[in-house]
Order: C-alpha cells, then sequence, then structure tokens
C-alpha cells in the first residue's frame, strides 16, 4: 500500500513536471504575467475609485472635517462591496481569459501534434488531463488570490469575518473551477484553438458580464449554478443583510456537481480523442 | 528466431468515408523493419494505432505480447517514437530538452551520453530553433532512444532531409542498432532508403498490405524472372516486345527504363533484344535482372500503391 502510494505521487510528480515544461513556456508566462497586472490593476480601480464614487456626493459644497468623516463612515459600511468588486473585476477578466489560455494550452497542443509526441509517451491520459486542469485552476486562482491580496496588505477589510472571507474564497474558487471544467470540455471537443478561445470566451464573457449587470433578469437558481460567487458577492455587498447559507451552499454544491461533471466527459472524451 | 515483436491481426480504420486501413494482418520479427508505401498508403494510421493515439474500427494488435489498447502503458514504457515532423520548443537546447523527456521515464539514459551518440555534442547548449533539420531529427532519435526501448516507431524520419541529412540519419539507425539491438519500424515512401538498412518490409498501398517479407526473400520472389532494359527510346522498344512472344507484362517505368518478365534465360532475352535494338535503330545500353526492389515495387504493386 505505501509502496503503491510512493509509486503514484512519483508518477503524478513525472506528469506534473511534463505538465509544467511543456505547457508553461515563455508565452504562457508571460500571459501569466500579464494577468496579474491587469487583476492587480482592476483591484486598484476598484479600491481607489468604488469607495470615492459613493462616498462623494458632488452636488453639495465640500465641508472640511464633516465629509471627511462621513465619507470614512461609508468606506468602512461599504468594505465588503469592495472587496466582492475586487475579485468580481478578477473573475469578469478570468472568463474571457480563461478560454484564451485553455485554448492555448490544450487545443493548440491537440491541433498542432504536441498532444500526440506526449500521449507517446508513457502517460496516461486521464491522469494527464486531471494535472492540466488542476495546475491551471490553481495558477489562475492563486493570481485572484494574488492581486487581491495584494491590496489586502495595505487595507484589510474590517467588516467582512473570516467565516465570510473563508466563504468568498471558496466561492471564487468553484466559479473558477466551473469556467475552467465546462472550457475544458469545450477544448477536447472542438479540439480547435480558435474555437475554443471564441466559443468559450463569447460564453463565458456574456454570462459574467450579464450576471454582474442585470442581476433581476437572470434567475436567481441560475446565478446559483453558474456563479456561487455573485450570490455570496449579493450577500456581502449588503444587498441581503443576513446571508442565508442555504442557499450559499446549495450553490456551492449545486456548481461543483456541474464542473466534475463537465470534467468528467472532458476525461471520457479525451481518452477516446484521436490524436 | 523469437515471437515477432509486433503481430497486427485484421487492423481497419476509416476516417469518415475514407478507408485508410483495409484489413491488414502482419507480423514485424526483432531487426530493422521497413514500412513502404507512397503518401496516404496508412504508414502514419498504422503507427497511431499501435500507439493507441487512434482507435481501430476492427482488428487488434500486441506489441511484446501485450495488447496496443489494454496495456497501452506498458508498451509505451518499451517504445520509442519519432513522429513526422515533431514539434520542438525553439528556445530549448537539446540538452535541456533531453533532461525534460528522461523525467517522464523510470529507466532512463544520460541525455549526454545520447547527445554523443547521436553527434550533437558540440551543440548541446545551442537553442533547437538554430539546429539544422538533419540535426533536430538525429535529436528526435535521441529522445525516442531515452527510455531504453526495446523497439522505437520511426514515422518518415528522413523527410525533408537533405543528402548529407539523410545518409546521417540511416548510419545513426544502423549504429544504434548495432551498438544497443534496438529494433526499429521505420515508415518511408523511399523505397531505397530503406533498402539499404532493413532486414523486412511490408508494402503497404491504399491502406492494404501488398506484400511482407525478409528483403531477401522479396527479391528471390519478384526478381528472377524480370529483366531490366535500359534504352534510348523506352516506349519505341516496349511498343516492339509487347509483340514478342517470350515478353510477357511489358512495362515501361522510366524514360529509358523496360522491365519485362520472361521464362527465356537472360543471355536469350539480352541476344534477342540486341537483335531488335539493331533492326530497329534504338540504342541498348543494358539488359539485366531487374534485383532492385525499386524496381520491384513499381513494376509489381506500381498500380495498388499509387492510384488505387
Amino acid at each position: 500500500m505505501k509502496e503503491r502510494l510512493f509509486r503514484t505521487s512519483r508518477y503524478l510528480k513525472k506528469l506534473l513536471f511534463l505538465e509544467i515544461t511543456t505547457s508553461y513556456s515563455f508565452p504562457m508566462i508571460i500571459g501569466f504575467f500579464g494577468i496579474i497586472c491587469i487583476l492587480t490593476g482592476l483591484s486598484a480601480m476598484n479600491i481607489g475609485f468604488v469607495p470615492l464614487l459613493f462616498g462623494w456626493d458632488s452636488e453639495e459644497p465640500f465641508n472640511g472635517v464633516e465629509d471627511v468623516q462621513r465619507y470614512l463612515g461609508d468606506f468602512s459600511f461599504r468594505r465588503g462591496l469592495i472587496l466582492s468588486e475586487s475579485f468580481t473585476y478578477s473573475l469578469l477578466a478570468l472568463s474571457f481569459l480563461i478560454p484564451l489560455i485553455i485554448a492555448f494550452n490544450l487545443s493548440r497542443m491537440l491541433e498542432d501534434g504536441t498532444m500526440r509526441t506526449i500521449l507517446s509517451y508513457p502517460v496516461e491520459r486521464t491522469r494527464y488531463l486531471t494535472i492540466k486542469i488542476s495546475l491551471v485552476t490553481t495558477l489562475l486562482y492563486i493570481l485572484v488570490l494574488s492581486s487581491t491580496i495584494f491590496w489586502m496588505y495595505f487595507w484589510y477589510p474590517l467588516g467582512i469575518g473570516v467565516d465570510n472571507m473563508t466563504l468568498l474564497l471558496a466561492s471564487s474558487f468553484v466559479t473558477l473551477l466551473m469556467i475552467v471544467s465546462s472550457t475544458t470540455f469545450l477544448a477536447v471537443l472542438t479540439k480547435n484553438m480558435f474555437r475554443t478561445a471564441i466559443i468559450g470566451a463569447s460564453f463565458w464573457g456574456s454570462i459574467s458580464y450579464l450576471i454582474e449587470t442585470t442581476t433581476d433578469a437572470v434567475p436567481f437558481v441560475i446565478v446559483q449554478l453558474v456563479s456561487p460567487f455573485r450570490v455570496l458577492k449579493i450577500y456581502l455587498a449588503g444587498y441581503i443583510m443576513d446571508i442565508n447559507l442555504i442557499d450559499v451552499y446549495l450553490s456551492l454544491a449545486g456548481s461543483v456537481f456541474i464542473s466534475l461533471v463537465f470534467m468528467l466527459l472532458a476525461v471520457i472524451i479525451f481518452r477516446r480523442t484521436e490524436v | 528466431m523469437g515471437l515477432p515483436i509486433i503481430q497486427i491481426q485484421n487492423l481497419s480504420k476509416s476516417f469518415g468515408s475514407i478507408d485508410a486501413l483495409k484489413g491488414i494482418s502482419m507480423n514485424v520479427d526483432k531487426g530493422i523493419f521497413g514500412l513502404i508505401g507512397p503518401n496516404g498508403a496508412g504508414k502514419t494510421t498504422l503507427f497511431r494505432i499501435l500507439l493507441n493515439l487512434i482507435t481501430p474500427n476492427t482488428g487488434s494488435a500486441r506489441i511484446f505480447g501485450l495488447d496496443i489498447v489494454k496495456d497501452s502503458l506498458q508498451i509505451r514504457k518499451r517504445v520509442g517514437v519519432l513522429h513526422e515532423r515533431p514539434i520542438y520548443l525553439p528556445s530549448l537546447t537539446p540538452l535541456e530538452y533531453l533532461s525534460q523527456v528522461s523525467k517522464i521515464y523510470d529507466k532512463q539514459r544520460d541525455p549526454h551520453e545520447l547527445l554523443e551518440m547521436v553527434g550533437l555534442e558540440n551543440a548541446k547548449k545551442r537553442p533547437i530553433g538554430h539546429l539544422s533539420a538533419g540535426m533536430r531529427q538525429r535529436l528526435g532519435i535521441a529522445q525516442s532512444l531515452m527510455g531504453c526501448p526495446e523497439l522505437i516507431l520511426l514515422d518518415e524520419p528522413t523527410s525533408n532531409l537533405d543528402v548529407s541529412g539523410k545518409s546521417q540519419v540511416l548510419d545513426l539507425i544502423i549504429r544504434i542498432h548495432e551498438e544497443l539491438g534496438t529494433s526499429f519500424l521505420i515508415s518511408s515512401h523511399v523505397l531505397s532508403e530503406l533498402q539499404k538498412i532493413c532486414t523486412g518490409l511490408a508494402f503497404l498501398g491504399n491502406g492494404k498490405l501488398l506484400e511482407q517479407g525478409n528483403i531477401a526473400e522479396i527479391m528471390e520472389r519478384y526478381s528472377k524472372d524480370r529483366i531490366r532494359i535500359i534504352t534510348s527510346d523506352a516506349s519505341k522498344l516496349a511498343d516492339i516486345l509487347r509483340d514478342v512472344s517470350w515478353a510477357e507484362n511489358v512495362r515501361v517505368t522510366g524514360i529509358s527504363t523496360v522491365i519485362v518478365t520472361s521464362s527465356l534465360d537472360l543471355e536469350s532475352v539480352r541476344s534477342s533484344v540486341i537483335d531488335i535494338s539493331n533492326h530497329q535503330s534504338i540504342d541498348v545500353f543494358n539488359v539485366g535482372m531487374a534485383t532492385d526492389l525499386v524496381d520491384i515495387y513499381t513494376e509489381v504493386f506500381g498500380d495498388e500503391g499509387t492510384s488505387l
């Protein structure tokens, strides 16, 4: 048993190494660096400008210390909103970027023969794809977190407790997983870099935009399943004061289930994919 | 001779309405085995099936007695591969690339040793993008050797190479076979290359296996009654020979070459041809047995191999 575990972990390490060396070369690294800059910039924009927009009424004349105090009061009240907005823009940007990354990282390899070479080595398809999905999800999540954490280093939102923060992190991870798994499914289905990029980016870009901008137009159950992060954000932003944890847990469970279904379908198709 | 290392039973594969392989059955013994056929004959499809990269419609195959579908992972641990036109990261050096490949295998060779073997020790730190086509192909052979394979599949290893590059790659294959005892299955559409290095051959045409055996057997089988005539006017001589009683199956295989089958011995044919040439004012430069595999392939399999 111990020996078997050791061999499996060694094999997984090899696959991880293979994935890093074959997929994360120069353009991908530059791409990821670009993403972290975009996300950090978006977070900066939110943290810097959202409080100003909400906290200052330009109709009224500036009234010295009182206005500053009012502004600080509003600022404190809207900490939840600001933090979640920071995540929101990160995820909105990623809903466009993830299909591009997976198109480059998976569809391109299926198209140009790289995958043929890799699968000619002693590499098991299911494990290889699982490693691929896990690595890209983890890296992207680290990027989302790092851009937010970068700003939290300067300012921590005291209004949000550890429990809610944990839920926020979990929900953003599951939302990310949902986008990655569905796009992976699309990539193995089409085996075409441009189709994956265009269909994936259009689909997830529109969905994310719709959910963010037209809350009432999209049925809540769909929001729950597609974006648990949005559900939690609605609470944290102060739209609904009492968090209904059942809603949040259902949303997380539903999205994890859908993500797993997409991953399973992607693996089944990938196992039969002719390269 | 032991068990064949590759056993193929009735393999068929189609892509939509195109039948790439049509019920191929063959065995491959240890040594250097060539798979010859024109472009589109099904060679690459057969390679991809053997590596479980694509699934056959019917039939089965075994490598080292292991099933290519069920035991694919075990097989790939013991088989090295060089695909046609492999993709490399141009910024990597050969040494970095081989070091990466070595991590995949449980049992691996030293990258430095492999680079020396394929003659790339002086280019080991040069980016792959700066290597010549021949050097890249030798690097591909080096990576195929990384896992200490017992068998290496080479798909068109000399395509896109100049004469010198081809020669280097062919010499390397022979040397590896002699020094390490590794068997090779090599696909090519250039028979003259395979003829130089292979012990066995299979002719593939339009997805069908047309002939298989070791080279000596094939030559013996097809060349004993076949005579090649080199002349100044092949088509005119062929027209004349078609009306001659001893000549059968007269074919023009080049601007100056006529192949003819005859039950007469070579001397009788030669004197008859010279006689005809004198009367018809055609120069005949040589009359000899057609012992070249290229002639056999063109003559015996030409139609099926290229146009069916």
